[in-house]
């Protein structure tokens, strides 16, 4: 319970600083926080390969990726423009807080509707081979649709970055007459 | 584990539009951008026939996962018929709003893949990967013209629909965590046995997803991207938004509401008030618009309060008037959105008084246009009348009296703001404005006329519609 907590106060710090650092760099190493902690505590639960992805994808691979980016496009000064919608932190704070207080009120008597005994002994002690039995049947849809989202993603990223030229229409007809009326 | 039943009929559109999508990835390398768009038009239609024999037929696929039940079908003709008029439109304005490139009709067809997948969603990750596709390709064709107008309303579309669906999977964590189980039948089931002590975490689930949702479909207070991204966005792209995507977040919205979380107290109340106000900001802020595109994205507001009427209904009652109305919108929406098409000189769109004596110049697209937004408004003999009435009517059976009054005075006050365009259209002299842009039009004038046409066939025989419905839909 206790290491919990830690691992839980850890990946907010890490979550509060990503958003509120004016330094991309800073922001990025926060974010990395947050993933790694999110690791530990699928360790904790037993998820020893969802922990093991989470930081060789996440923190790893693709936080290094936001590093390059980062550092590429010289992202890392400060933010000193005017903040456009002054009053959106202090009411973020208020909406976080009222927020955070309704979930631990709500939490109070959770009982998980699955017992965890059973959910244990079917994570077989976080073996990749329940994961990818899991993903192959019960989530095959959602996981072949995944697939379809990433092209979306990919496809979208290549217009947006080279974008395309714009054709010409292949017979140019005749403009077409002003209608009655109609100044030239 | 064993693998999951799968019904290959239930999968043949979305192979179909998968393949379309994979022909024009490749012709677009080879052939004009016409010819693209036609392939992908044809595509549609294929996939539309290819639905068409699942109706009855309640098939259900990978576990639960994919519904091929009526509800589901009804919904993604609409859809595929709003990509179609959207596609149609654009072989001619395409070119003036600077689209004229195969990755808007691949973009475009991607979109459809996933509201399809949303609507026909049994489970919510389901549910969220394609509200996702549709999105990520709906931030992407926003975005997709060079412009500046263009980049601000991608990027704000972008930014405000990424908190949505991070509200909505926070829902979706909290409904599991609650009821544990993601598919909706699974949920509805469970409520019945769920702890006592669980239920506010379901109401608090149920809540996020609200908020998602209401981000997606545009719900006040959560619809202030839509008059921003609206108006700033290329208008053909607008028209594909403001008709598939709505029409297929609604798919979603209602899907989970009625058929999974209608057995969950205390969301009706919050959901009153949002649709109250809803009807209200969005009909009044219209009033004031002197842009016509931002004035028809404010009726879009307006307009999702009147759907979101099928939200709290009895769900016997809700589901076909949801689905007419839906169509209805489609038609309306996607004609009056190609007109500013072809009139507008660039995408700002055209503001009202541009439309001023608009019938001795273009007396057809001045007529057109006066029909969609009378049908807009709920005038009869228009469908836009017969759609108000059954989803008024499904909220009044179910005991919403103060809501279907709110919903009938704020449809009296939009006439207002339909009308004065229509008036300004017939009774003005022209606008001492710059020439309106002569450009070919032909594809868009079948577009508008189907769309006109359409609006008056199920206007005057609503029962051509009405009767396919009566029928468990789900």
């Amino acid at each position: 319970m206790i290491l919990f907590l830690i691992l839980a106060l850890l990946s907010l710090v890490g979550g509060v600083l990503t958003i509120a650092a004016s330094n991309a760099i800073h922001a990025v190493l926060g974010l990395v926080g947050t993933l790694i902690s999110l690791a530990m505590l699928y360790v904790t639960l037993d998820a020893h390969f969802l922990a093991a992805v989470q930081v060789i994808v996440y923190a790893g691979a693709v936080m290094v990726l936001f590093l390059f980016v980062v550092m590429l496009l010289n992202a890392a000064r400060p933010v000193s423009s005017r903040d456009p919608i002054p009053y959106v932190r202090e009411l973020a704070v208020i909406f976080g807080v009222l927020l955070a207080g309704s979930l631990l009120l709500v939490l109070n008597g959770y009982a998980p509707p699955r017992s965890l005994a059973n959910a244990a002994s079917d994570l077989a002690g976080g073996a990749p081979g329940p994961v990818g039995a899991v993903l192959l049947s019960k989530f095959l849809l959602p996981f072949e649709a995944v697939s379809l989202l990433l092209l979306v993603a990919v496809i979208g990223s290549v217009a947006l970055v080279l974008r395309p030229q714009v054709q010409e229409d292949p017979a140019p007809e005749p403009a077409a007459q002003p209608g009655r009326g109609e100044t030239a | 584990m064993p693998l999951p039943h799968i019904s290959v009929m239930l999968l043949l559109p979305f192979i179909i539009l998968l393949l379309t999508t994979a022909a024009c990835t490749a012709l677009g390398f080879l052939v004009h951008r016409q010819a693209v768009t036609w392939t992908a038009m044809a595509g549609l239609i294929i996939t539309a026939a290819s639905l068409i024999p699942l109706w009855d037929r309640h098939l259900s696929s990978f576990g639960g996962a994919l519904l091929g039940d009526p509800f589901g079908i009804a919904l993604s003709l609409v859809i595929l018929l709003g990509a179609l008029l959207a596609l149609l439109s654009s072989l001619d304005s395409a070119k003036r709003s600077s689209l004229s490139f195969p990755e808007y009709d691949l973009m475009l067809l991607l979109g459809v893949l996933g509201s399809v997948l949303l609507a026909m969603a049994g489970n919510l990750i389901v549910l969220l990967i394609g509200l996702e596709i549709m999105s990520l390709s709906a931030y992407v064709l926003a975005t997709l013209q060079a412009s500046r107008s263009s980049e601000e309303a991608g990027m704000k579309y972008f930014l405000l629909g990424a908190v949505g669906s991070a509200v909505l999977i926070y829902g979706i964590a909290l409904v599991y965590g609650a009821t544990g189980h993601f598919g909706l039948s699974g949920i509805a089931a469970a409520l019945g046995h769920a702890a006592a002590s669980n239920l506010p975490v379901l109401l608090l689930g149920t809540l996020m997803l609200l908020v998602g949702f209401g981000f997606k479909v545009a719900l006040v207070p959560f619809h202030q991207w839509t008059p921003d991204v609206y108006s700033g966005s290329p208008t053909l792209v607008t028209l594909y938004m403001s008709v598939v995507i709505k029409t297929a977040a609604f798919a979603g919205l209602i899907r989970v509401f009625q058929m999974a979380l209608s057995g969950v107290h205390g969301w009706v109340i919050p959901a009153e008030v949002i649709i109250a106000l809803t009807l209200i900001l969005g009909n009044f802020a219209a009033l004031r618009e002197e842009n016509f595109k931002r004035m028809l994205a404010y009726s879009a507001v307006a307009h999702s309060g009147y759907l979101a009427l099928a939200l709290v209904a009895k769900s016997s009652l809700a589901e076909p008037a949801l689905i007419y109305y839906l169509l209805t919108y489609t038609l309306m929406n996607a004609g009056a959105f190609a007109v500013v098409a072809v009139l507008q000189r660039d995408d700002s769109g055209v503001t009202i008084s541009d439309l001023r004596g608009l019938y001795s110049r273009r007396p057809g697209l001045a007529v057109a246009l006066a029909a969609l937004l009378a049908s807009l408004s709920g005038l009869p003999p228009f469908a836009g009348f017969f759609g108000k009435f059954v989803l008024f009517s499904a909220a009044l059976q179910s005991g919403f009296v103060g809501l279907t009054v709110i919903a009938a005075v704020t449809s009296m006050a939009a006439l207002f703001y339909y009308l004065r365009p229509a008036a300004l259209m017939f009774f003005s002299e022209p606008a001492q404005t710059p020439q309106l842009p002569a450009a070919p039009r032909q594809y868009s004038a079948v577009a508008v006329w189907v769309a006109v046409g359409g609006t008056l066939l199920i206007g005057v025989l609503p029962n051509l519609v009405m009767q396919l419905l009566q029928r468990p839909l789900t």
